[in-house]
């Protein structure tokens, strides 16, 4: 188990900056997942790690060892490719022990390690097989064998399921939770598929622009998203927001946007500050409530999926989605009435779309009343 | 009855096939009659006037039979000409492959000014090969050649060498200046080749602890195998049906040391005017030819 450390990391392409001073800490045998849209930076970050790309400035460690001038196979490090990159022109067998090769590995004993995978990871009828003869799912199993069989202290995957038909990712996604519980190594997982990145990782780092945005467990970045970025990015569908106004009065807080005025009570706002404060309220489709409530709106999209409907409402100028069990019975123009979940309610300032917490608006972004 | 009431289509099946390989036939007919044109009837004019006596300037023919066969395979001529353009073809075509794909993995490296590079490469092959063995001759001459004023000056040899009049210089020096021409061929082809090759393997394999070597024996080398089979026989053939740079630079001297088989057709036909003698030549050329593609078709033939 390894610890990976990055230390105000920082890679530029030309004009375009990758990965702007990235400063992250990931715990010895963690499942990360780094979730952000193309070109945030992500991949940068994995292959920075792996040695494939050099940083501008900063330093990368793994277990307080400062990497920065070790090759890619000095890492001890295992990488496992959206392409999957096995070695077309050897058998599964040689590609699954053509690390151990490098590495001055004895025939036998390769051969022993290379039957030992095969077996756990039920491939062992393809080991004379070439990569074209088998199926993507097949393919991924032997990259996997590639990466697992000289017991690297990181594994890295980049999109490594991205090339995959939805049954078998599903699939596959289940076997990676397993080879980590199994393996305990740290893993660092790079996707652009927030489900992947919910199901599989002990924690998630968000990122967008060469930044990182949020670090942390699936639960804490879905319920507390760090900025209107987090917010919109993850969950389906996303989450609406809505520009609005938060009035302090009397002790309560009250929240106007699109037209619709929401009577927070005095609970939120530890500071309890006075006047008004232009914020972006986030709501999610399931913490709107169809039926009974004190709001209005005219149902503009209905999407059934099965399970569940996702209603698409407008509300004066406010658009938002509503999370309905099973499928709905109503139409397309029609009106109904709506509740808000006011305790499942996220702010962000207007400005810099930070999230405004309980603790109190004046500390979180800094200005006073 | 019911059987007497079943409907026939207008056409039948047969009829359809029928008119469907005649268009066929229609549409290939200019493609077999081009080839035909300049394909098989020079190849049966050959193949024909090699088992004559022909005199070159009148064109007088008599039937001779395999007489020309014979006297080709029992004397000296042949086989010593053969001999000379097997070394010939080796040689070059080893310098050419070795050149080739130094030059093009030089070339998919992300140096600086590689668009230019990568035309300035093509340069000798596109040259007219008289224009470049004028030239070489230049460069070579005795007297005032850049080539051997710049080994003096640098202290490699005192005298200058007769690159072209000894031997074995003569051979190295074609062989050399044949790699120099039609080495861009290669390089074309396996930069190609080479610019298909997923760039993730080269990551993979970094990864897997293998190094620069390793990485050009393991995964470039493999990738480059079907190409360089393909070029190498494509460039044997040419090599060994060349006539031009050879009869241009050393006419096939000193004596006969660099006369490969297309300088004795040429020498047979127009210099002994003995045109049934060099069609002869030319026939048992072709067999040979032939006979170096058989590995190749057998291999592709393999591997569907």
């Amino acid at each position: 188990m390894a610890e990976v450390v990055f230390d105000s990391v920082c890679k530029q392409y030309d004009d375009v900056v990758a990965v702007d001073a990235l400063d992250l800490t990931i715990a010895p045998g963690e499942m990360v997942t780094m979730l952000g849209p193309s070109g945030c930076g992500k991949s940068t970050v994995l292959r920075m790690l792996a040695g494939l790309v050099m940083p501008d400035s900063g330093r990368i460690l793994i277990d307080g060892n400062d990497v920065g001038g070790l090759t890619p196979g000095e890492r001890d490090i295992a990488m496992v490719f959206q392409t999957y990159a096995l070695y077309p022109h050897m058998t599964v067998a040689q590609n699954i022990a053509y690390p151990l090769r490098k590495r001055g590995v004895a025939r036998a004993e390769r051969m022993r390690r290379v039957r030992a995978l095969a077996e756990s990871l039920q491939i062992a009828p393809l080991l004379d097989r070439r990569p074209a003869q088998l199926s993507g799912g097949q393919q991924q199993r032997v990259a996997l064998g590639r990466a697992m069989v000289r017991d690297p202290s990181v594994f890295l995957f980049d999109e490594p399921l991205s090339n995959l038909d939805a049954k078998l990712r599903a699939h596959m996604r289940g076997e990676l939770i397993e080879l980590h519980r199994r393996l305990g190594r740290t893993m660092i997982y790079v996707t652009h598929d927030q489900l992947e990145a919910m199901t599989m990782a002990t924690r998630i780092a968000v990122m967008a622009d060469g930044a990182l945005q949020q670090y942390g467990t699936p639960a804490d970045i879905y319920d507390r998203p760090a900025n209107r970025f987090v917010a919109g990015f993850v969950g389906t569908p996303a989450m609406a927001l809505i520009d609005g106004a938060l009035l302090f009065q009397d002790n309560r807080a009250i929240l106007g946007i699109g037209g619709l005025t929401v009577d927070l009570g005095i609970r939120r706002f530890r500071d309890r500050p006075v006047g008004t404060w232009q914020v972006t309220v986030g709501i999610r489709p399931e913490d709107v409530t169809i039926g009974n409530g004190p709001f209005a709106a005219r149902i503009s999209a209905i999407e059934p999926i099965g399970h569940e409907t996702i209603l698409t409402l407008e509300a004066g100028t406010a658009r938002l989605c509503a999370r309905v069990a099973g499928s709905s019975l109503a139409a397309v123009g029609e009106t109904v009435r709506f509740a808000l979940r006011q305790h499942r309610l996220h702010f962000f300032d207007v400005v810099s779309g930070r999230r405004i917490d309980e603790i109190g608006l004046a500390v979180v972004d800094g200005k006073a009343m | 009855m019911a059987a007497l009431l079943r409907l026939r289509p207008a056409t039948s099946p047969q009829a359809l096939a029928r008119r469907d390989a005649l268009l066929g036939l229609l549409l290939i007919a200019p493609t077999v009659l081009i080839l035909s044109a300049v394909i098989a009837y020079p190849l049966a004019t050959t193949a024909y006037l090699s088992l004559h006596n022909v005199y070159t300037p009148t064109l007088a023919t008599e039937w001779a039979g395999l007489s020309n066969y014979r006297a080709i395979l029992s004397g000296g001529t042949f086989w010593h000409a053969l001999a000379t353009t097997l070394v010939w073809t080796i040689g070059t075509l080893a310098l050419q492959l070795l050149f080739g794909v130094a030059m093009a993995l030089l070339l998919n490296r992300n140096i600086r000014l590689r668009a230019l590079a990568r035309s300035l490469v093509l340069f000798p092959y596109f040259l007219a090969t008289v224009v470049a063995v004028l030239v070489w001759r230049w460069l070579l001459n005795g007297l005032f050649g850049v080539v051997d004023h710049a080994l003096i000056a640098l202290g490699l040899i005192d005298t200058p060498v007769d690159w072209l009049g000894t031997m074995p210089n003569a051979m190295a020096t074609t062989i050399v200046i044949g790699a120099w021409k039609f080495f861009p061929f290669v390089v074309i082809a396996v930069l190609a080749r080479l610019q298909t090759v997923p760039a993730h393997l080269y990551e993979a394999a970094r990864l897997d602890g293998a190094g620069s070597w390793a990485r050009f024996t393991d995964i470039t080398l493999p990738h480059l195998s079907g190409v360089l089979g393909l070029v190498a026989l494509l460039r044997m053939i040419w090599d060994f049906r060349e006539f031009d740079l050879i009869y241009l630079l050393t006419g096939g001297g000193p004596l006969d040391h660099t006369r490969t088989l297309p300088l004795v057709v040429y020498q047979q036909a127009f210099g002994l005017n003995q045109m049934g003698m060099a069609a002869a030549y030319a026939v048992l050329m072709m067999l040979l030819v032939l006979a170096m593609t058989i590995p190749y078709l057998a291999r592709a033939r393999g591997r569907r």
